[in-house]
């Protein structure tokens, strides 16, 4: 190994500051290039230390270090509230909503013939059918009407209560998710 | 380097997108950073439960603070600069017996590479050597040379000046080539 000091020969320890640059991926003028490979051509010291060095800092990447594990993920995204809606939650709020999409499109049409069943029964069906009868002409639709159809329809009065109480509920649970994050971008 | 400057704005875009409520790219983000963050912290807790509960504050305030981020800076090294105060708040405040972050000292007690070079294989050699680098000269030549942070990131993210940077990773680089060669891995 030369340890030359000149100005325009690089000695050892200035190829090596330079060399390291380079790992870096620094930019090099093309003057102290043509030195650095000039020196590197003639001191074999430098050359295996360039070599090494390479070598250690490849090793780097192949250290191992711990993954958070899956579970953590799940319990990471929950707390955060950022977990995502499970699929078949999904798949019950459009059945639903689809359900009651179907219900009132009956009333309406057919709101007529069933006011009179509803009109004691059950308030909220039978504000309902006012709504719908104020829509649809009286008569239209209403001969198709059977008695069976008609406490099929009311049945289903009952059961879009119970769907719209479901979509409140689902939304409450997401919001009360959402707002955690929400919070804490506030506080 | 463009692959960096890619990166970030592809962040920039995702924290954008979750201050506007946006709930998938909140969860991008988290998902995009929960692995290097992890592992970051990982380095020096020692301990899978405290990094988790480390991982899971750092999020937590990333959101808090997501509206304090300057877009002209490097998001990755301002995550990592919320890392690392959680780090040292933990250590200063609970764990007092954890590593601690200012010690630069090599521990008496750990077994030089050599002696462990016999009973271990390489990988488990070779995390042997990372682990008896001092953690703060540790820590610069991770944040570079494994998570490939840019000088500029490095400074962002420890608060530490770059003259400091770069001494501390000369004086790493050439501690980790005379391990790594007494352990007979190079």
């Amino acid at each position: 190994m030369r340890d030359n000091t000149s100005a325009l020969v690089m000695d050892c320890a200035e190829s090596r500051k330079w060399i390291e640059l380079r790992f870096d991926g620094e930019e090099i003028p093309d003057a102290i290039t043509r030195k650095l490979d000039k020196h590197l051509a003639s001191c074999e010291g430098c050359r295996l230390w360039a070599t090494q060095m390479e070598s250690a800092l490849a090793k780097l990447q192949m250290i191992t270090e711990p993954l958070p594990t899956q579970q953590f993920k799940t319990r990471l995204m929950r707390e955060l509230g950022l977990s995502p809606v499970p699929v078949w939650l999904r798949w019950a709020g459009g059945v639903l909503a689809g359900l009651s999409a179907a219900w009132l499109l009956a009333v309406t049409l057919l709101g007529d013939r069933l006011l009179g069943a509803a009109r004691e029964g059950i308030p909220v069906v039978s504000r309902l059918l006012r709504i719908g009868q104020y829509l649809i002409p009286a008569g239209s639709g209403s001969s198709l009407l059977t008695s069976a159809t008609e406490i099929g329809i009311i049945i289903l009065g009952g059961a879009v209560m119970l769907i719209v109480l479901g979509i409140l509920a689902r939304r409450m649970v997401n919001r009360a998710q959402r707002t955690r994050p929400a919070e804490a971008r506030s506080a | 380097m463009e692959d960096r400057l890619q990166v970030n704005k592809e962040d920039i875009a995702l924290v954008e997108r979750a201050l506007a409520e946006d709930y998938s790219a909140q969860r991008e983000l988290v998902k995009r950073y929960q692995g290097p963050i992890f592992a970051y912290v990982y380095r020096w807790m020692r301990n899978r439960a405290d990094a988790e509960d480390l991982t899971q504050d750092v999020f937590i305030k990333m959101f808090r603070a997501l509206h304090t981020y300057s877009r002209k800076s490097s998001f990755r090294a301002w995550l990592y600069r919320i890392a690392r105060n959680r780090v040292i708040d933990f250590i200063r405040r609970k764990k007092p017996h954890a590593v601690d972050i200012d010690d630069v000292v090599v521990e008496d007690d750990t077994p030089t590479p050599i002696e462990v070079h016999e009973r271990t294989s390489e990988q488990e050699m070779l995390n042997k050597v990372i682990e008896s680098l001092p953690p703060l000269y540790r820590e610069v030549l991770l944040l570079r040379h494994r998570d490939e942070l840019s000088y500029e990131e490095i400074v962002e993210s420890t608060g530490i000046a770059l003259g400091t940077i770069k001494a501390r990773l000369h004086r790493a680089r050439a501690m980790l080539k005379k391990q790594l060669t007494e352990a007979q891995l190079l």
